[in-house]
């Protein structure tokens, strides 16, 4: 302890407090990988920086007990052997569960027993399906892994390969709630796939099937008694008209009510735009949500706006090779400038425009 | 029957810090730093014909003296530690109050002291030392509430009471 009495007495550096959020992302996940998810989402109440900080970590979970409780987002993807927990809204947490080791994977019995624990110890609002390749056993240890759990909501992704074989699967889930994301390898997904899905209450199309799928398959969808439509947009593909078709497809429907998008952080701006389309009477609900993973810009939050009573009708006009949009009363502005469209709408929102 | 026992005095590597400052130290003490174990391998300075007084002194431009002194220590204290094997260590159930005593009373330094053994440990890749400071730093982080961790830190809040209410809506959700 000589050495320590010494130590103790050298003055290394003039700061006086540790600033966590100014480690290293890699470090301070090993920091964090001590601590208990209570405490993580304690760390993001504490300042900008570390909530930012926190959002840049991976979660961890190698003893089920500490999940006892938690809300997750389960994530069933065969392409990586293993299943993933998005826990909280804002995604700020998410981690391969590979049970307690290798030896662990080698042994499907045991991992199947402890993946079941691991459900036991949690609230599954979502149970998300990716990139699975429906052969007889993969159905066989999902249908296992699920057996007797409750869960609020089942999303899944289809696409091109998967689509026909997922929709044998469906069954297993019935009574759920379904969420299914259309992803932009659907350029195969035809009429009569979409037409063979049971009703659902939710659909997601992202925007390159929705380019693939015309606006009478939209119609249709929405005839079948969809009564949300969610839309993923990218930046690589956005295309505002392919947007705006397959929303005026589908708005005369009689029974959606909500309409939701999930954008990449720096089309946010962007897309507020698109929310007042629609009947615009305040009827349905404007579903608007920030997906951070799809942007350049890393930012914690992913925002939620449901804007009701949205006072705004957009009037759409194609066939001319561009799309118009009209705000009324405030005239009519042109697509390649949506940002005028979107400074009005917001200071109508704000209460600036009478 | 008696056999002449040759001494041979510990083979000595000398570590320079940011700083400049040039400290010896034993081969075996120094050899659970990855990064300066791998140096004197890929450099042949296990060589036994070269004296320390002509030996190449490893630079390591990220440690300051004060720090580097301090990783010395407590690589010396662990020396006899037997190797740790990663896949072991990732695979066993995470906790923080398995810190050696020793080490606990080494590590109840200043913050910023900690801090940059911590990120000493992390660049001289001794995982050993590094797991003990993020558990203490963990420890220290464990079972507050937001306001006593920005008290424990001088952490300013900086969220407008609007940013607030929405990361406790967002974190509502782990309520029980």
């Amino acid at each position: 302890m000589e050495s320590l009495d010494r130590l103790s007495s050298l003055t290394i550096t003039d700061i006086t407090f540790m600033d966590l959020s100014a480690f290293p992302p890699e470090i301070f996940n090993r920091i964090l990988r001590h601590v208990e998810i209570r405490d993580r989402l304690t760390l993001r109440e504490v300042s900008k920086s570390l909530d930012e900080a926190v959002s840049r970590t991976d979660l961890y979970i190698t003893h089920e007990d500490k999940m006892h409780g938690v809300r997750a987002r389960v994530a069933w993807d065969t392409d990586h052997s293993g299943l993933s927990l998005f826990l909280g809204k804002a995604g700020i947490e998410c981690s391969k569960i590979y049970s307690d080791g290798k030896a662990v994977e080698n042994d499907p019995h045991r991992l199947l027993r402890l993946r079941r624990r691991l459900f036991k110890s949690l609230h599954i609002h979502t149970l998300h399906l990716d990139n699975i390749y429906y052969t007889d056993s993969t159905v066989a240890e999902l249908a296992q892994l699920i057996d007797g759990f409750v869960f609020e909501r089942l999303s899944m992704n289809n696409d091109n390969t998967t689509a026909t074989r997922s929709l044998g699967m469906l069954p297993m889930f019935e009574g759920k709630i379904l969420h299914v994301t259309i992803d932009d390898e659907a350029e195969e997904l035809s009429k009569e796939v979409v037409a063979s899905l049971p009703v659902m209450t939710e659909l997601c199309i992202s925007e390159q099937a929705a380019t693939n799928i015309d606006d009478a398959l939209c119609l249709h969808l929405f005839q079948q008694g969809h009564e949300r439509l969610g839309m993923e947009l990218t930046p690589a593909v956005t295309n505002p008209a392919t947007i705006l078709a397959a929303i005026l497809a589908v708005r005369d429907s009689p029974t959606w009510r909500a309409i939701s998008f999930t954008v990449p952080e720096d089309f946010a701006q962007l897309f507020i735009l698109y929310i007042g389309v629609g009947k615009g009477s305040g009827q349905r609900e404007y579903e608007f949500s920030i997906d951070q993973s799809k942007s350049d810009i890393q930012s914690p939050n992913q925002v939620t706006l449901m804007h009701r009573n949205v006072l705004v009708d957009f009037i759409f006009m194609a066939g001319f090779g561009q799309a118009m949009i009209g705000i009324y009363p405030r005239g009519v502005y042109t697509m390649d400038k949506p940002w005028i469209a979107f400074y009005t709408m917001r200071e109508m929102m704000n209460g600036g425009l009478n | 029957f008696l056999f002449p026992i040759k001494m041979t005095s510990p083979r000595m590597i000398k570590l320079t810090s940011n700083d400049d400052k040039t400290f010896e130290v034993e081969r075996d003490v120094i050899k659970q730093s990855v990064t300066v174990n791998t140096l004197i391998t890929d450099l042949n300075m296990d060589d036994e014909d070269v004296s320390v007084e002509n030996q190449m002194a490893i630079p390591l431009p990220n440690v300051d003296a004060a720090t580097l002194e301090m990783v010395i220590t407590w690589c010396k204290q662990h020396r006899e530690d037997p190797p740790r094997n990663e896949e072991e260590e990732e695979k066993k159930e995470k906790r923080t109050d398995d810190i050696p005593e020793w080490d606990k009373t080494f590590l109840d330094v200043e913050q910023s002291v900690l801090f940059a053994l911590i990120l000493a440990a992390n660049y001289m890749d001794i995982k050993g030392l590094l797991d003990n400071c993020c558990k203490t730093v963990a420890n220290m982080i464990k079972g507050k509430t937001p306001d006593e961790i920005r008290k424990h830190f001088n952490i300013k809040n900086d969220f407008t009471p609007e940013e607030e209410e929405q990361i406790r809506k967002e974190n509502a959700w782990c309520e029980d």
